[in-house]
């Protein structure tokens, strides 16, 4: 395999009946934030605990740091930071222990950023791990992930559950160590994401639907509302990049998930014919994941009554196949 | 080496409540132990043993010697699940750890705080029984391998293989089930009892839980790991089930040659008449019993049936063979001649043969003895050496009497009892004095004992001084109590004049006899209940 910080290739996680993983491909660009979301169950935890070699992967294989993740261990993790959000730390230590713990084992291991990071953290040094709040666990556990300025840093989910004080003040310790490090976060908090996140990927049901620059995604994206002189009828099939189409009166709306004002003015006219006004508005991540996550739950309900009833309906834009093409893609 | 110490040093910081309860209860054992060999098996009875068991030496010495290797045991668990490795959300899976410095830090934790602790202690009660440790080294390295074998290693898989103490415990439940079914299944198997099928299942075990630790510590591979007990069990019930116990009994107990000597010729006794009629769970079998004597060849041979083969031949050329089955290690001392072997048949073969004079087939497997070094011994006052026995000392007579205990010699000795000790008291002449309204023992009246341990540098245990008594176990003509109460005629007090003699193996061998015209309601043990 060749660059990127990470690289999987058609990497599958079996667990029993169920399929965590199925032939996910991803890459992360050597100092890229990379932010992976998706919905609960997406796949997001078991990609990266295959990644950091917790666990193995049914099929497929993944590179970290041009290392194979499954050979991942001892003195190769001295580079890669890691912090989840259901860690088990040795809870009896008291924080500054715990630091002093950790310090023989990396070579690399600044005492002056760790200074910095403990005040930067407001991190209580002679306070037992099991008395801090679950922030405050957090914040030790990325300060100790980012004292021997690791080439990766890997979290997972690091801010749920978080106030946005602490939210903050992580994002914050992450960005100042950004410019050092490649960064692969997995989260569901799209706001505080999109403040940072250079790329972005969306995993859903265990396949990656897109993996792009943040900037290219959100140009990429539009709610589109038309509204036209008499209300028109909508077609049976509409293209494969409309999501959630639905019209109410003379207005229809709908998310553009490929858009070109050219191309997407084309389109409109092609299949609605001609309207009164178009309006593009851009959108924020948050609206793209959820409009993304609707569409993907529209599909499985489709697929779902088509396996009961044997007929395979479908829905002007609830159809994601195009955008899974697409997104591969890129 | 850096890495391994600093892990080290954590697991000290963390477990220092493990280690010190670990610690004390070494300590108190060691205070406590040569107490309880001054004071042997002398506690009170009744409501008082019950109040008086808690400030009696040697309750907490038997009590100890449970509790050190469970604390050993329990130090152990928590030092390796300290980093657990079952599971995916411990913090140093993602840590730059090396797991064979982990695995070392282990290592020299129990190392420290479990094998130089005994290491300690078993030099402290040497030096305190008056022998002298260097003398014993080997025999100490031994005990430290048995430890680490029997104790830790398999306590040290279980803990690769479970995250908390709780599930551990319940692994342990679950080996326990699995043993009591092996056992249940291998009532099925009478020879599986007395016939071992060692090396094999040994070294697989071993193998298992070395594989299990290596595989868990390389790879955490906990489902594999664990598949690997699995797969223990399974091939541990498989050889049991399949072992070629024919092949075996014939290997471990040759029969003799021809016109090799046999020790002794077996005669079929008579029915006394006075078998246990009792009932037999099964109704649908008879429950036999032949009472045979020996007469000796080698008058020194003693002997320890091990199992026995019975085969009968009715008209019709019906053959019947009621397989091997386990006889409990009966001795038979010089001087003992009876014994009976019992086995249950098919009630309707039974019923089909008990008119018809039937040809009986009995093959008997057995350990054979024969008396060595016999030479006379008067038991001094005090402290006395026995070349085989370490140091000795008669017990008071007092106490021993109130509470129905014979009379003995308390031995403390060195690594292991003697390999083979045996005496021979004449009961008449004991210089025990007699209880009130005991008759007057017989001069052929006999009181013999015998002391065995397997040929090792040392015994299994905690403790390199093992404590035994000198004391005749089996008595031959004498006239019963009075009061019935069963208590021993009489023991060995100093002026005793006793025989001390060393039996040698001469080996395990195999004897069958034939026996011709017989009956079977003569033999049998019980009707069944329709």
């Amino acid at each position: 395999m060749s660059n990127g910080t990470i690289r999987t290739e058609n990497l599958s996680k079996q667990f029993k009946k169920v399929e965590a993983l199925r032939n996910l491909n991803l890459t992360v660009p050597d100092g890229a934030v990379y932010a992976l979301i998706g919905p609960n169950g997406a796949g997001k935890t078991t990609a990266i605990k295959i990644l950091m070699n917790i666990f193995g992967a049914t099929s497929g294989r993944a590179e970290v740091l041009g290392i194979d993740s499954a050979r991942l261990r001892g003195r190769l993790l001295s580079s890669v930071g890691y912090v989840s959000e259901n860690q088990e730390l040795p809870d009896w230590m008291r924080v500054g222990v715990f630091f002093a713990y950790l310090r023989p084992f990396y070579p690399t291991w600044d005492r002056d950023l760790e200074k910095d990071l403990v005040r930067q953290f407001d991190l209580p040094l002679d306070r037992k791990l099991h008395d801090l709040s679950r922030g405050m666990r957090v914040k030790v556990a990325l300060a100790s992930s980012l004292a021997y300025h690791p080439k990766l840093i890997v979290l997972d989910e690091p801010f749920t559950g978080l106030d946005p004080l602490v939210r903050d003040e992580l994002i914050q310790g992450l960005l100042d160590r950004a410019e050092e490090s490649t960064i692969l976060i997995s989260s569901q908090d799209l706001a505080e994401v999109e403040t940072f996140a250079s790329h972005v990927g969306y995993l859903e049901k265990g396949q990656l639907r897109f993996s792009e620059e943040l900037t290219s995604l959100v140009d990429h994206f539009r709610e589109v509302e038309l509204t036209f002189e008499t209300p028109p009828a909508l077609p049976k099939e509409a293209p494969e990049t409309w999501l959630q189409l639905s019209a109410s009166a003379a207005v229809v709306r709908f998310i553009e998930s490929r858009f070109d004002p050219e191309k997407t003015n084309r389109q409109i006219r092609s299949v609605l014919g001609e309207t009164r006004d178009v309006a593009f508005t851009p959108m924020s991540l948050r609206s793209i994941f959820l409009a993304m996550a609707k569409a993907g739950r529209e599909l499985s309900e489709t697929t779902s009554e088509a396996s009961t009833t044997g007929v395979a309906k479908t829905r002007g834009g609830a159809k994601t196949s195009g955008i899974d093409r697409e997104g591969a893609k890129s | 080496m850096k890495l391994i110490i600093h892990i080290f040093l954590k697991d000290v910081r963390h477990l220092w409540r493990e280690i010190a309860v670990s610690l004390a209860l070494v300590v108190t054992y060691g205070r406590n132990v040569p107490y309880s060999w001054a004071h042997p098996g002398v506690a009170a009875t009744g409501a008082a043993a019950f109040v008086g068991a808690f400030f009696d030496a040697e309750f907490w010495a038997r009590m100890l010697v449970v509790l050190v290797p469970l604390a050993w045991a329990f130090t152990v668990i928590r030092v390796i699940q300290s980093e657990s490795l079952v599971g995916d959300r411990q913090f140093w899976v993602t840590r730059p750890y090396d797991w064979r410095q982990l695995l070392a830090a282990k290592l020299l934790f129990i190392l420290v705080f479990v094998n130089l602790p005994m290491f300690i202690l078993d030099l402290f009660l040497l030096a305190k029984a008056d022998f002298t440790p260097a003398r014993y080294l080997a025999g100490l390295f031994w005990m430290q391998l048995l430890i680490t074998l029997i104790l830790l290693l398999p306590i040290a898989a279980l803990a690769v293989v479970t995250a908390t103490v709780v599930q551990l415990l319940l692994t342990l439940l679950v080996i326990v089930l699995y043993m009591t079914v092996s056992s249940a299944l291998s009532q099925h198997i009478p020879a599986s009892s007395f016939i071992s099928t060692d090396p094999l299942p040994t070294i697989l075990l071993i193998a298992t839980l070395f594989a299990m630790i290596a595989l868990q510590y390389a790879r955490r591979r906990t489902a594999l790991a664990r598949s690997l007990i699995l797969g223990l069990m399974g091939a541990l019930i498989l050889i049991s089930l399949a072992a070629p116990y024919q092949r075996l009994i014939n290997r471990q107990y040759p029969p003799l040659k021809k016109g090799e000597p046999s020790p002794f010729q077996l005669v079929l006794g008579q029915n006394p008449g006075t078998w246990q009629r009792g009932s037999v769970p099964d109704p649908k079998e008879a429950g036999m019993v032949l009472p045979l004597n020996i007469s000796r060849t080698d008058p020194d041979a003693i002997l320890i049936m091990k199992g026995s083969r019975v085969e009968l031949d009715g008209p019709n050329a019906l053959h019947w063979d009621a397989g091997w089955t386990s006889m409990n290690s009966i001795d038979l001392l010089p001087g003992e001649n009876l014994f009976s072997v019992n086995f249950a048949m098919p009630r309707s073969l039974y019923d089909r043969l008990m008119d018809s004079p039937i040809r009986l087939r009995v093959s008997l497997a057995f350990a054979y003895f024969r008396d060595a070094n016999r030479r006379k011994f008067v038991v001094p006052n005090g402290t006395f050496s026995l070349p085989e026995g370490g140091l000795c000392s008669a017990m008071p007579i007092e106490p021993s009497m109130q509470l129905g205990f014979p009379t003995m010699v308390s031995c403390l000795a060195p690594m292991h009892r003697p390999t083979s000790l045996f005496l021979t008291l004449k009961l008449a002449e004991s210089t025990c004095p007699l209880r009130q309204g005991q008759p007057a023992l017989a001069p052929d009246s006999l009181g013999r004992g015998w002391i065995q341990s397997p040929e090792s540098p040392a015994e299994f245990g905690i403790s390199p001084v093992s404590q035994f008594e000198l004391a005749p176990l089996s008595y031959s003509n004498v006239p019963p109590y009075p009061d019935s109460s069963g208590r021993p005629p009489t023991g060995i007090c100093p002026g005793t004049p006793l025989t001390l003699s060393n039996p040698q193996k001469v080996g395990d061998t195999q004897l069958t006899q034939q026996f011709e015209g017989y009956h079977l309601p003569d033999w049998l043990k019980s009707t069944p209940q329709r």
